[in-house]
C-alpha cells in the first residue's frame, strides 16, 4: 500500500467517527461517478476521466454534522466539494485533488414549512425543486423555478448556482426567489440568514452565497418564496421570424413595454429544428407564454401582440399556439432523460451537445450571436464536424437578455481528447466574443471550473471583491478547489 | 514483417459538392474522408502493429497534395511511413491505371503484405485490388471480412462470396481486399501529436520518380471514361405530427411496422 492510499484509508476512518459508517460510501464505481460532472459527460461515459477520483462521498444527515465535516477538512487540508442534485454542468462538481471529501446534502430533504399566508417555503439543500413543487402544486401555489434540471435538481445546489428557470421573466432567477438561507463556513460557523421580505441592514448577505458554487460555505437550509399558481389560464404563443434579430427585437419591445410573460424566447434555425422540426419551415422561431391570473394573461397576451405587430415586417406568420404548448409540456429532463444519454455515449461515439449562456444588453446580444456564430464557423479548426450550431434567447429583463449557444459535433477524436479539441474551444470562442463586447459569460450556469480562466476578465477590477470573500471565508483554499478562481494547478485539465 | 496499406480518400457522402456542369464530384470543394473499407485494412495493419511492434507499416494513397496532412496523420497514428503518389499527370486516371501506376511504386518496395479495401464508396468498381495483383503477380482476394491469421509464408482469411463464407489460406505475399465488415476502429490522432513534425516518414512521389510515359496514364491513358453520374437527390418528405395517445402511439407502431423497422 502507498502512502496516499494511506492518508486515504486514514481519511475515512476518521470521517466514520463523525457520521456513520453508512454515510461513507467509497466504492469505485461512486467515486467514478462523483469525480466529474456533465462538462465532461462524454469522457466520463467513456470511462476515461484523468482527473483525480475523490476520496469518499459523505451524506450528512444535519447541519451539525456539515460542521463537524467542515472543519475537519479545513484542519487537514482536504478538498471539499458540496454536492446535491448533480446536475452542474460547468465542472463544479469534478475534482482537481488528490484528498477529497464530496460532500452530498441529499439526506438532508425534509421540506421544513410551507407558509401559503406569508408566502414562502422553507426546505432543507437536499429537497428536490419538484418534490417541493408538486406539494405547492396540490395547493394551488407553485415554485415558480423551472430549469431543464427540475425533476432532479436540489436546493443547495440550485442556490449555489445562482440557477434561472424556464419562466424566470415571470417569476425571476432563484436570487428573487431566496429570502433567507442557513449555510455553513470552514471554520464550522453556522450562519442563518433570517426570513425577511427586505431591509437595508448592511449589504445584502444572501448574495454571498447564491452562487458562490460551494467555494465559500455550505449550503443546509433555504427559504423561498412562492406564488399562486394559476394553470388553467396559460396562454402560448409562437411565431416563426426572418432572423435572431427580429425575434430579439419584440422580446425587446414586449419587456420594455412592461408586460412580463413568463416564457419569451427566440431561437435560431439550427436551434429550433431540435425542438420545432415539424413546423419551423428553415425559420427561427419566437415564443411566448403569459401565465397568472385571467386578467394578467389578457394583458401580457394584448402586449405580446401588439409588439409582433410593430415588428411584422420581421414576422413571416404565426403558428398554432398548440404546437408551443405541446412541445412545452415536454421540456424537462428526468433521471431517465440523463441514463439514456449516458447510455448513447456508452454505446456510440456521439453526445447530445453542450451549451454556453451568456448575456448582454439588448443592443449587443444580436452583435455578441452573429459574431460568435461567424467564428466559429470560419476560425474553429474543427468546424465542418459540427451537426448543430446555433442559439437562443430565453431569460428576458427590462435591460437585456441572454444567449443560450448550443452545439453539436460529430466526435472524430479519442474520446480523452474531445474537450481539448471540440467543448472548450468552442466555449473559449463565445466566452471570449461575449466579453470583447462587455457581455457576461456566464448567464446561468455558474463559472464552474471550465470558465475560470476567464473570472478575472469577467469581473475586471470588480475580482478584487471576490478574491477578498475567498480570502475571508476559506483562506486554506479547502471549498471546491477550481471553482471560480483560476487555478495553476487545474490548467492540465482545461488546455 | 512488412505490410503495405493501399488507401483510398473519397468524397464524403454526406457533404460533397457536385459540379452539374462538368458532371462531376468537385473533388477540390468536397470533403474527404478515408473510404470505410480502406479504413479497416489500416486498422488491420495498426492492430497488428500494436500486437508486433517490429511490424512496419507503410500507408499508400494516390491523390491530390491536399492529402498531405491526412497521410501524415496516420504516421501520428502509428505508421512507419505514409506515401502520397501525386503528379498533375495522373489526374483522371481509372482503376486500371491507377493500378498500373500505384505498381509502378510498388516495384520499388519489398513486402511480406498488401492490404487494401475491395470497393470505394464513390467508384466502387473494386477493380483496384485485383489489377495490382495481377500486376505484380502475386495471389489476391476481394470481400474479405476476416484476417485470421497472418505470417510471412501465408495469410488465413475469410470472405463472403455471394452469401457464402470462404475460409481461405494464401500465399503471400499477396493482396488482401477487406471490407467495412471487419468493423474494426483505427482510432485518431492523439491531442498531444496534433501537427507533430513528421516530414522525414513522408514522402510525395511523383512522376518524375516513377516516369511513366504520359500516353499511359492520366485521363489519355485509361480505356473505360465515365460517361454520365446520377446524383440522387433528397426529397421532403410529408411529415405528421400525432398526439402521445392510444391512436398516435398506433399510428407510430403501423408506421415502423410498414418500414420494417419492428
Amino acid at each position: 500500500m502507498n502512502s496516499e492510499t494511506l492518508v486515504k484509508e486514514a481519511i475515512i476512518k476518521d470521517v466514520k467517527n463523525i457520521v456513520s459508517e453508512e454515510q461513507v460510501v467509497t466504492d469505485h464505481e461512486t467515486l467514478y461517478d462523483a469525480a466529474s460532472d456533465r462538462y465532461r459527460k462524454y469522457m466520463k461515459a467513456k470511462g476515461v476521466l484523468d482527473n483525480p477520483l475523490p476520496t469518499a462521498v459523505v451524506y450528512p444527515n444535519n447541519p451539525e454534522e456539515v460542521k463537524e465535516l467542515l472543519m475537519y477538512c479545513n484542519e487537514n487540508d482536504i478538498n471539499v466539494i458540496p454536492r446535491s442534485g448533480q446536475t452542474a454542468t460547468e465542472g463544479g462538481l469534478e475534482n482537481w485533488k488528490d484528498l477529497a471529501l464530496v460532500i452530498d446534502g441529499s439526506h438532508m430533504n425534509k421540506i421544513l414549512k410551507i407558509d401559503p399566508y406569508n408566502m414562502q417555503a422553507t426546505v432543507q439543500a437536499g429537497v428536490p425543486l419538484q418534490a417541493l413543487e408538486d406539494e405547492l402544486r396540490k395547493i394551488g401555489y407553485t415554485t415558480g423555478h423551472s430549469p431543464q434540471s427540475k425533476p432532479i435538481a436540489q436546493y443547495g445546489g440550485l442556490v449555489a448556482t445562482r440557477s434561472i428557470g424556464q419562466f424566470s421573466t415571470l417569476y425571476g432567477g432563484i436570487e428573487d426567489m431566496v429570502v433567507g438561507l442557513e449555510c455553513v463556513f470552514p471554520n464550522g460557523h453556522i450562519s442563518r440568514i433570517k426570513n425577511i421580505s427586505r431591509r437595508a441592514g448592511g449589504p445584502d448577505i444572501r448574495h454571498i452565497v447564491i452562487g458562490n458554487e460551494g467555494t465559500l460555505c455550505y449550503i443546509t437550509e433555504v427559504t423561498v418564496k412562492i406564488f399562486k399558481y394559476y394553470p388553467d389560464n396559460n396562454k402560448f404563443f409562437g411565431y416563426l421570424v426572418n432572423d435572431v434579430e427580429d425575434g430579439v427585437k419584440v422580446l425587446r419591445e414586449v419587456m420594455v413595454n412592461g408586460y412580463r410573460p413568463s416564457v419569451a424566447r427566440t431561437y435560431s434555425p439550427e436551434d429550433a429544428r431540435q425542438h420545432f422540426y415539424h413546423f419551423y419551415e428553415g425559420k427561427c422561431v419566437l415564443i411566448f407564454m403569459a401565465e397568472g391570473p385571467e386578467g394578467i394573461v389578457e394583458a401580457t397576451g394584448k402586449g405580446i401582440e401588439e409588439a409582433v405587430e410593430k415588428f411584422k415586417d420581421g414576422i413571416v406568420k404565426q403558428v398554432d399556439s398548440q404546437l408551443i404548448e405541446n412541445w412545452f409540456n415536454q421540456l424537462n429532463w428526468t433521471q431517465q432523460t440523463i441514463d439514456d444519454e449516458i447510455q448513447g455515449m456508452i454505446d456510440n461515439d456521439k453526445h447530445d451537445g453542450y451549451t454556453t449562456e451568456v448575456s448582454a444588453d439588448w443592443e449587443t446580444i444580436t452583435k455578441i450571436y452573429n459574431n460568435v456564430i461567424d467564428r466559429i464557423r470560419n476560425e474553429f479548426p474543427r468546424a465542418d464536424d459540427l451537426t448543430m450550431l446555433g442559439g437562443h434567447s430565453s431569460h428576458s429583463y427590462l435591460n437585456g437578455t441572454n444567449m443560450y449557444f448550443v452545439y453539436n459535433y460529430a466526435i472524430n477524436c479519442e474520446p480523452e481528447d474531445e474537450m481539448k479539441i471540440y467543448h472548450h474551444p468552442i466555449q473559449a470562442i463565445i466566452v471570449e466574443e461575449t466579453l470583447k463586447l462587455g457581455g457576461s459569460m456566464c448567464h446561468h450556469h455558474g463559472i464552474g471550473k471550465y470558465r475560470n480562466e476567464w473570472t478575472k476578465d469577467e469581473h475586471q477590477s470588480a475580482y478584487y471583491m471576490l478574491e477578498s470573500l475567498k480570502e475571508v471565508f476559506d483562506p486554506k483554499g479547502i471549498m471546491s478547489f477550481g471553482n471560480i478562481y483560476p487555478v495553476q494547478e487545474g490548467l492540465k485539465y482545461q488546455k | 514483417m512488412k505490410i503495405i496499406c493501399l488507401v483510398k480518400f473519397v468524397p464524403d457522402t454526406e457533404k460533397f459538392v457536385y459540379d452539374y456542369e462538368t458532371d462531376k464530384i468537385d473533388r477540390d470543394s468536397s470533403r474527404l474522408i478515408l473510404n470505410p473499407d480502406d479504413k479497416n485494412a489500416l486498422a488491420f495493419a495498426m492492430m497488428r502493429k500494436k500486437q508486433d511492434p517490429s511490424t512496419y507499416v507503410e500507408v499508400i494513397t494516390m491523390g491530390p497534395l491536399k492529402l498531405e496532412e491526412a497521410m501524415k496523420d496516420f504516421v501520428r497514428l502509428g505508421a512507419d511511413r505514409a506515401v502520397l503518389i501525386s503528379d498533375r499527370h495522373f489526374a483522371g486516371s481509372d482503376s486500371l491505371v491507377t493500378s498500373r501506376i500505384i505498381s509502378s511504386y510498388l516495384s520499388s518496395q519489398e513486402y511480406d503484405l498488401l492490404l487494401t479495401g475491395t470497393h470505394t464508396l464513390d467508384g466502387g468498381t473494386g477493380h483496384v485490388g485485383p489489377q495490382i495483383a495481377e500486376i505484380m503477380g502475386i495471389n489476391q482476394f476481394s470481400n474479405i471480412v476476416a484476417i485470421k491469421e497472418v505470417t510471412k509464408e501465408y495469410s488465413i482469411v475469410e470472405a463472403l462470396q455471394e452469401e457464402k463464407t470462404y475460409r481461405l489460406k494464401i500465399e503471400n505475399p499477396s493482396v488482401l481486399s477487406v471490407t467495412h465488415q471487419m468493423n474494426l476502429r483505427l482510432g485518431f490522432v492523439r491531442y498531444e501529436n496534433i501537427g507533430r513534425n513528421v516530414d522525414d516518414q513522408f514522402e510525395v512521389v511523383t512522376n518524375e520518380r516513377l516516369q511513366l510515359p504520359t500516353e499511359i496514364i492520366g485521363g489519355k491513358g485509361s480505356p473505360t471514361k465515365v460517361r454520365k453520374n446520377v446524383v440522387v437527390k433528397r426529397e421532403q418528405v410529408e411529415h405528421k405530427v400525432v398526439k402521445v395517445d392510444d391512436e398516435g402511439i398506433d399510428e407510430v407502431v403501423h408506421f415502423l411496422k410498414e418500414k420494417g423497422y419492428l
